[in-house]
Parts: C-alpha cells; sequence; structure tokens
C-alpha cells in the first residue's frame, strides 16, 4: 500500500518545478526536504546599500547579520553567499548526504527552497545548439520553457544582440535598470553596431519587476547580495507557499533522506532520518528525486547498488576577473539599481569548433568590496584606498566554459558504518587552461575596446564545482530513460541536473525547471 | 623539510588550538576529521575521516610535499554513543587508527587522555579513556593525561564553566573540595607537540596538568573573580543525595536532564602526580590566575586596544566605540580569540602595521585586517563613510591611485622583510 501517489524528494527549484504539474493534475503529491527551513527573508524596509554604507541605521546589523557570521571568512566562496549570513546554511549537506570530494567544492544546502535562497537568479534558456547532444529537442521544452518562465517570473529584453542567446519563445517582465557602468558599456556597444565574435546584452534574471500577490518588485536597492527584502528574486521556498495551498499537496519538513528501496508490490520506501535521530519510512507509487544533482545521484547509485563504478561529473568550469572602467573614476558610486548581474556576454573561441563562454557582469560597488580585495596583495589600507578609488568603475566579470572542459566524476563507496557515500573527483580537461586564457584575452581586448580595463592580476579560476554549476551524473538516454526514469529502478524518476546530458556554459537551473516540468507533466499524463 | 604530523579532532575545544599552534611552529599537518579545517597558506592537507569509518589508505601514505610522518596525535572523542562499552565508537575508531598507523610505520602515537582515565572510574569518558590506553601497547604509543583545560574561546566545558560562575552570587555545587589540576589550552597544545616530537621519551603514560592541585570550589571563585569581578560564594552539597536526586528527576518526563556524566566526573576525579613528566619535556605551566587575568578582563582590554589599531591601520579614521565592540565580537567568534601580541610601537602608531602586513601569506594577522576591511566596507567612521559616494572627481581619484601605488611600492619592500603572520 503506498501512502501517496508521488513522493518529491527536495524542494529546490527542480523538485518544485516538477511537483507543480502533478499537483495540478490532481494526484495526491507528498513533498519531502531537509532539515533546515528556508532563509529569512531580510527586513522589507532594510535601507538601500549605498545607505548602509552611509551609516544608516543597524547598518552593521543588516550587512553582517545579527550574529556577525557575515564576518567569517569567505575566502573561496562565491560573492553571492554573502546573502546567507547565516553560516548553518552550507553546513549539513556533505555530512548528511555522506559526499566527500577531493579536487572539487561542493555547494549544497539542507534548506528548504535549496539553492535557490541564495542564487544569482542568472535564468536564460538553451538553445538548439546547446542541446545537440540530448536526445529531446528544443521543442520538447519549449512548453515547459514558457510555464515555467511565466510562474518564476523573469525580466530582460527580448530585443538586444543577446536576446537569442538567453531566449525569445517566452514571455518577460520588463527589464531592471541599468547602472551607470553597464549603461555605458552597453551604449558603446550598440553605437558599435556588434561585435565579431562576441554579444553583449541585458542579463536574463528571475526577478521580478511588476509586484505579485507574495512577492514585490525589485526594489532596485543594489543589496541583493545580502538577500531580498520583497522576495523580487525568485526563491522556490516562495514557490512552494503556493503550491502547498492545494489540497492534494502536503509537505513535510526535516526528514533527511538515507535510502530508496523497491519493494516487491512495485512502490518504493523511502527511509529518511528525522531531526531527533530516529529512522521513519514513506512508501509512494512513484518518487521523484529532486535533491541537488550530488544527492540524488548518490540516492540512485545506492538503490542500484552501483559501487566503484565511477560517473561522470559534468560542471561548467568558471573564472572571476575584476575590470576597471577609467571614465567612471571619481564619478559619484550608484545608489540605485540591480545589484545581481546586469549585463551578459556571449564570447567564441575561435578554433574550438563552434564553442563560447558565457559571462556576466557585476557592478563592483553592489557586492561587498572587501572580497573583491582579499587577495590583492596590497596592505589593507592600500586596498581599501584602491577599492575607494576603483568602485564607481569596478565591474566583475563571472565567466563560465561548457562542460566539455570539465573532467570530474564521482563513485560510490562502502564504508564500515553500512552508510555508502558518494566521493567526487575533480578535474578539467587538458585543453582547459589554454581555452581560460584564450577567453581571458579576448573577453579584455573586447571590453577594452568598449571602455573597460582587466585589472592585472585579478583573474581568479575557480575550484571545479566553485560555480555550482553542476549535473550529467545519469544522463538522459544512458541511465535514465528520456523521462528521467531511472534504469533499472522503475518507479524511481531523477528531475533535477543529474540528468544533464551536457551542460553549456550558460546557467542551467530554468533548464533544470522545465526539463522537470516536462517530466512531470509526462508522470501526470501516465498516471491518467 | 619540516616535520610531518596527523592530528585528529582539530575540531574541537584542544585540537583546533592544536593544528593552529603546528602550523605557526611551521610543521607540516595531515588533518584527518568530518569537515575541512579552516585553509592554511602551506603545509596542510585534509582527508575525510571519524572515529566510524577506516582511516583512507592516501592519508597516512607518503606524499609530494610532504616528509614522512613522525607522529599522530590523536583529540578526536566522540561524545555521544549508542552502543556498549565495549564497542564504543572511540575504542573501536582508535584500535582501527592504530592498526593503520602501525602499518604505515608512524613510529609516534600521542593519544589525548584524561586525568579522570581509569577502569573502575565513576564515568563512562574516564573509563572509555582507560580502555582506550590498554590499546596503546607499542613503543612510541604515548598517553597524554590532561587536566582540567582552560583559557581561549569560550567554547566546551570551559565556556560552561565560566558561565556557571558567572549566574548566580551563591552557588550550590557538589564536589567542591574535589582536588582539580588546570592546564591552559596552549600549554596543552605545547605539551602535546613536545610528546609527539621529542626523539626520546623515557615513558608511556604523562601527565599534562598542574602538578599542585586546587579545588574545584576554588577554581570557579577565581573565574568568577576574574570574569566576573565579584565574589562568588559556593555552597558544597553532598554528592550521593544529590545524585539519587537527579537519577530521579531524570526520570521524570521533562525536557530538561542534568548531565549525571558530567557530576560523576567531577566527584571520581584523582589526583595525578605530573611535576617530573612536566620536567622531562621542559613545559613549564604558568600559574592558572596569572595566566586568567590575561584572558578576562585585560585580554578584553588588550582586544580593544589591538581594534583601536587595527581598525585605525586600515581605515585612518578613530573607530567609534560602536566599531570597536563588533570587531572584539568578531575575534572571540571567528578568530583566534585572543589579542594579538601587537609591539607596543604598532598600538601607538598603528599606521606602522601597514608596514609588517604580510605579503601573500596567511596568518592571524592579516585576517584581523580584513575583518577590519569588512567591518569599514558597511560601517562609518565619527561621519565618515569608506566611499566617496558623491563623487570625488577623477583627478582626485587618480591622484589618490597614484599616491596608493607609491606608498605601497615602497611599503612592499618593509613588508617582504618584516611581515608578521601574527600570534595571540
Ligand atoms: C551562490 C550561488 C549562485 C547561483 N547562481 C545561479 C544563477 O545565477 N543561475 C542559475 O541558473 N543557477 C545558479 N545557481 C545554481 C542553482 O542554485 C542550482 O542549480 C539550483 O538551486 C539547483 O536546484 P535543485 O532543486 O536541483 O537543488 P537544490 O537547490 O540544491 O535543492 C535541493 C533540495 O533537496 C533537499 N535535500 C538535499 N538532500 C536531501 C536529503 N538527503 N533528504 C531530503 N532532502 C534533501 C534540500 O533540502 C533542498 O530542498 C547558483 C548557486 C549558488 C550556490
Amino acid at each position: 500500500m503506498s501512502d501517496h501517489d508521488v513522493l518529491v524528494i527536495g524542494s529546490g527549484p527542480s523538485g518544485v518545478a516538477a511537483a507543480w504539474p502533478l499537483a495540478e493534475a490532481g494526484l495526491s503529491v507528498h513533498l519531502v526536504d531537509g532539515v533546515l527551513p528556508r532563509l529569512a527573508r531580510p527586513a522589507p524596509d532594510r535601507p538601500s546599500l549605498s545607505a548602509l554604507r552611509q551609516g544608516a541605521p543597524g547598518n552593521l546589523r543588516h550587512l553582517l547579520g545579527e550574529r556577525l557570521d557575515g564576518l567569517r571568512d569567505m575566502k573561496g566562496y562565491s560573492p553571492k553567499l554573502r546573502s546567507c549570513a547565516d553560516a548553518a546554511f552550507l553546513e549539513g549537506y556533505h555530512d548528511g548526504n555522506a559526499i566527500a570530494s577531493v579536487d572539487f567544492q561542493v555547494v549544497g544546502t539542507m534548506a528548504q527552497g535549496g539553492l535557490s535562497n541564495v542564487w544569482g537568479a542568472a535564468a536564460s534558456l538553451f538553445d538548439q545548439e546547446d542541446l545537440a547532444d540530448w536526445p529531446i529537442s528544443l521543442a520538447d521544452l519549449l512548453p515547459s520553457y514558457r510555464r515555467v518562465v511565466k510562474r518564476v517570473g523573469v525580466s530582460g529584453s527580448l530585443f538586444d544582440d543577446m536576446a537569442p542567446i538567453h531566449g525569445l519563445d517566452v514571455e518577460l517582465e520588463p527589464p531592471l535598470s541599468l547602472p551607470p557602468s553597464s549603461a555605458l558599456l552597453l551604449e558603446r556597444y550598440d553605437r558599435r553596431g556588434g561585435m565579431p565574435g562576441f554579444l553583449l546584452g541585458r542579463s536574463r534574471n528571475a526577478v521580478l519587476t511588476r509586484p505579485r500577490e507574495d512577492r514585490g518588485a525589485c526594489l532596485e536597492d543594489m543589496g541583493c547580495m545580502w538577500g531580498c527584502g520583497v522576495g523580487a528574486i525568485y526563491n522556490s521556498a516562495d514557490d512552494l507557499a503556493q503550491l502547498r495551498s492545494l489540497p492534494n499537496v502536503t509537505v513535510l519538513s526535516g526528514l533527511m533522506i538515507l535510502r530508496l528501496r523497491r519493494d516487491e508490490d512495485g512502490s518504493v520506501i523511502v527511509t529518511g532520518r528525522t531531526a531527533l535521530g530516529e529512522e521513519r519510512q514513506l512508501r509512494a507509487r512513484r518518487v521523484i528525486l529532486a535533491a541537488g544533482t550530488l544527492a540524488s545521484t548518490r540516492l540512485a547509485l545506492d538503490l542500484l547498488q552501483k559501487f566503484d563504478v565511477p560517473v561522470p561529473v559534468l560542471n561548467a568550469p568558471a573564472f572571476a576577473a575584476g575590470l576597471l572602467i577609467p571614465r567612471r573614476l571619481g564619478q559619484p558610486i550608484p545608489a540605485k539599481g540591480f545589484g545581481m548581474a546586469q549585463l551578459a556576454f556571449r564570447l567564441a573561441l575561435p578554433g574550438e569548433a563552434g564553442k563560447s563562454v558565457f559571462g556576466l557582469l557585476y557592478d563592483g560597488a553592489s557586492m561587498a568590496a572587501p572580497d573583491l580585495a582579499a587577495q590583492m596583495p596590497l596592505s589593507r589600507f592600500g586596498a581599501k584606498s584602491v577599492l575607494r578609488a576603483l568602485l564607481p568603475g569596478l565591474l566583475l566579470a563571472l565567466v563560465y566554459l561548457p562542460s566539455s572542459y570539465s573532467r570530474s566524476s564521482a563513485s560510490l563507496r562502502r564504508s564500515s558504518d553500512g552508510i555508502p557515500s558518494l566521493e567526487i573527483r575533480g578535474g578539467v580537461s587538458t585543453e582547459h587552461k589554454a581555452a581560460v586564457q584564450m577567453a581571458v584575452k579576448r573577453m579584455a581586448s573586447h571590453l577594452r575596446r568598449l571602455g573597460a580595463w582587466l585589472l592585472p592580476g585579478s583573474v581568479s579560476v575557480f575550484e571545479p564545482g566553485a560555480e555550482v554549476h553542476y549535473g550529467g551524473t545519469l544522463p538522459m538516454g544512458v541511465a535514465t530513460t528520456i523521462h528521467g526514469e531511472l534504469i533499472g529502478a522503475p518507479g524511481v524518476t531523477l528531475a533535477d541536473g543529474a540528468i544533464f546530458n551536457t551542460l553549456p556554459a550558460k546557467h542551467h537551473t530554468m533548464t533544470m525547471m522545465a526539463n522537470a516540468d516536462r517530466i512531470g507533466r509526462h508522470l501526470a499524463l501516465e498516471a491518467r | 623539510m619540516t616535520d610531518h604530523i596527523v592530528i585528529t579532532g582539530y575540531e574541537g575545544y584542544i585540537g583546533r588550538r592544536l593544528l593552529a599552534s603546528a602550523l605557526a611552529l611551521g610543521l607540516t599537518v595531515t588533518a584527518l576529521g568530518r569537515r575541512p579545517p579552516p585553509p592554511a597558506t602551506h603545509g596542510l592537507r585534509w582527508f575525510r575521516w571519524d572515529l566510524e569509518s577506516p582511516v583512507p589508505v592516501a592519508a597516512l601514505a607518503a606524499a609530494d610535499g610532504f616528509s614522512p610522518i613522525k607522529a599522530l596525535i590523536h583529540a578526536a572523542h566522540q561524545w555521544t554513543s549508542a552502543r556498549s562499552e565495549a564497542d564504543d565508537e572511540n575504542v573501536v575508531g582508535t584500535g582501527l587508527l592504530l592498526d593503520a598507523a602501525r602499518r604505515s610505520g608512524i613510529g609516534r602515537i600521542v593519544f589525548c587522555s584524561s586525568v579522570s582515565e581509569r577502569m573502575d572510574a565513576l564515568n563512562r569518558y574516564g573509563r572509555i579513556k582507560a580502555a582506550i590506553g590498554h590499546l596503546l601497547t607499542a613503543d612510541g604509543e604515548i598517553s597524554a593525561r590532561i587536566g582540567l583545560v582552560y583559557g581561549g574561546p569560550r567554547q566546551g566545558q570551559w565556556g560552561t564553566m565560566v558561565a556557571l560562575s558567572g549566574m548566580v552570587r551563591l552557588l550550590p555545587m557538589v564536589g567542591i573540595r574535589t582536588g582539580v589540576q588546570p592546564i591552559h589550552v596552549d600549554e596543552v597544545c605545547d605539551g602535546l607537540l613536545r610528546l609527539a616530537l621529542a626523539p626520546r621519551l623515557s615513558r608511556r603514560v604523562y601527565g599534562l596538568a598542574a602538578p599542585t592541585p586546587i579545588s574545584f570550589g576554588e577554581w570557579l571563585r577565581l573565574l568568577c573573580r576574574i570574569f566576573h569581578g565579584r565574589r562568588l560564594w559556593v555552597l558544597p552539597l553532598p554528592l550521593s543525595p544529590i545524585l539519587a536526586l537527579v537519577h530521579m528527576f531524570n526520570q521524570l518526563p521533562l525536557e530538561l536532564h542534568v548531565d549525571e556524566e558530567r557530576l560523576l566526573g567531577l566527584a571520581g576525579l584523582p589526583t595525578v602526580s605530573c611535576a617530573d613528566d612536566l620536567a622531562e619535556i621542559g613545559l613549564r605551566l604558568i600559574a592558572p590566575d596569572n595566566r586568567l587575568w590575561d584572558e578576562g578582563t585585560v585580554r578584553r582590554r588588550n582586544l580593544l586596544q589591538e581594534g583601536r589599531a587595527i581598525l585605525r591601520a586600515v581605515c585612518g579614521g578613530i573607530p567609534s566605540p560602536s566599531l570597536l565592540k563588533i570587531y572584539v565580537r568578531g575575534v572571540e567568534r571567528y578568530g583566534a580569540g585572543l589579542p594579538l601580541a601587537l609591539p607596543i610601537v604598532a598600538l601607538r602608531w598603528p599606521l606602522l602595521l601597514r608596514a609588517v602586513e604580510p605579503v601573500r601569506a596567511d596568518g592571524e594577522l592579516k585576517s584581523r585586517l580584513q575583518m577590519a576591511l569588512v567591518i569599514t566596507d558597511g560601517g562609518n567612521f565619527d561621519g565618515t563613510s569608506a566611499y566617496a559616494f558623491d563623487g570625488e572627481g577623477r583627478i582626485r581619484a587618480l591622484a589618490g591611485l597614484a599616491w596608493v601605488a607609491l606608498v605601497e611600492t615602497l611599503l612592499l619592500a618593509f613588508r617582504l622583510t618584516f611581515g608578521r603572520k601574527g600570534q595571540s
């Protein structure tokens, strides 16, 4: 006897996206997620970033957190993780999911809403070329893209050079307003009427510019890195709140899933542990795994009892670089603007047969500037003085390469305590280094022509995994069916990044959600 | 090449300091634990391990950039266990660790035990430690019996003791006549490293504890005087009726639970004689009351003084009291918790700190300066902010940059020569 038609593990973007169509089709859906609550939204009346920096009341409490967690060493973390001033947010995922890694940075959370509590909300779609090695086509995904984009709320432009790269056939919210540095670059780019091998345009963001019932429109107060007080940035925890208001949806928080087993009657038994350490079993006809690529992979390999056989872990190797617009030196620091990526670019890598990198540009004034200066070989006073002078014209580029440059893998290992662990080894291909060098060089030369100069010594190449773009462990058509069902384990479906076939340089979460929606819809049809 | 040691339990109160002191001494360290240790610039690698899992093979094998392992200091202890004492994770896990260490030919193993270790100890902790002591049979396998550890960040038992001593004016307490043998956490680390690295040792068991015990009641009074600045009255309670009461109390279906283990541990605490042990390894302990003055009021005062200097060095302005308080709280929470031993000239003329800031190497000094930078990013100094929000004009910005470039170039020579890591 199954307790539920469908049990979804994980309330991150993919779990919630898979659950919606099932719930709308009237199936009884039970959603289980980890042991932590979502990150609380900051106060909606938090002053703007520039007011805080000029000493508005409560400034340090807002920027460093009640418990001063913002003072912990943030070296090696993405600057976007500033917004989780709560240090506990990132703890527990590794231990709880028995994930160990070498040369690979695993970022995960056991919180409701998953990593969408802190994500950067860059929300492009994949195009036909990106899906070339996938067993499904853009036409299969498009209806789901449309639905997901509508529900999430994505702002951007359909009319600049990057629009075809981000995807055209969707309905968007009006774009966010650009702070002066980005506006300047874009204006110069437009004036040139394009540049060969280089496209620049607005970034596409899962951020509302028009208010909704439960989420406000972007305040453009530059403080996004510290969290959004009105919920303009999409967080699947908000989506979950809507979802659970349907009568056939139940949510169980606080259960750490340990293992899945198939019962003789065909149902799936899911065993989890409560915060008090008690084991609890749930049963469902269908289980959807959406616990984040690595956790889902571990649960799937454990179900198949596939030990010591490495599976690939695809990731989009990334690097960051600082740029300066000399013209902006000495200008006022913008007080208004969106505080995460404002522009996006695509750069072809010549000689690398059709390969390109994808980059985002952030305004330096919207970042915790000291994080940018952490590695400068200057004295801290020197660093502070330099930041003071550069901040009005500082840009940060985050650049991603496609997964063909990654060589990471994961294997399930037995352990003496009977809880198998997933061991991840990070790596990059032999061409990676040259590709990064070429990308840096070409990016620098293109952006220089637009007036932004690469700061010497500012390029830092991320450890694999640190960019948090990974997937591809159990690809569709190989380890799973084209509807995500785990081959060898009927009744168990994966709906997150694990079933990706490749990762282009672009951000992958919107595609993860669209694919999850597609799978959810398929399962709903099948159930009928 | 520098000596290479293995440390387990670096996540705990002693282990954390131990790892920091080993690295500060320039040793290379293999850390075994559940979570990656805080990053160090060099000489530190990490393997995932806990008392319930086997030792990763690569952890004890030879590796590039690391000399052969000289010693293993085993400081890990798992406090909760659902198993029987015979198969307690600590005993089983240590057995596996010992086997692995012996197989890889590690000649010195230092086990962190306790003065309370005894097969017939009243508390499980003491019995478990004793059971592990019996596993140390080969040459070079040493047990360090550690006394009552105090000092450093107020964590674990130490934090509880400081808090307890300040809770009320009149404290009813059991076991106040029991003698305790305090030792500062830095002295413990020093002693453990000496035990790990000494070429020859004459015994198998070393006491790391104050040679002359003081009564537990006296100890609490001392803490109260130093940390809370007042007198504490301690009311002796008889042990056996209290134990009986506690036992009954714990049977009640209440949320609150009194830790019988702790009470039993205190009640059955033996005194170990360790003056000779300390002499042999050349470890001289400083009287706790002397040391503690430094940690209580003096520690805070020094931290405030240091904060004033560090924040000034980074920002130029005079920091407000609220910024200073944030600095001190930050260091207590995310730094080593103790003031850096900054020279008086640096406190007087903070700008000199810019000349001794290390260029590449990480260390306590650098991380505190970085912390100050983070604070000033969001804070403001007597009305001035870290940035020129209204724009300072291109000429001024460029002049500012040129000036910084000049000063920083001149400073570089100093920093390369005098760069300090900063120790607390
Ligand atoms: C700083 C940062 C910035 C990012 N920026 C972007 C961006 O700009 N654009 C983009 O596309 N992507 C971005 N990402 C990546 C994006 O956040 C992830 O791709 C996305 O959140 C993955 O969704 P998911 O549902 O697969 O997993 P997660 O979001 O990881 O959610 C996993 C869920 O599973 C639960 N869970 C995990 N293990 C268990 C278990 N054993 N038992 C029960 N429940 C479990 C968790 O509680 C959680 O609810 C960013 C990530 C980070 C960290």
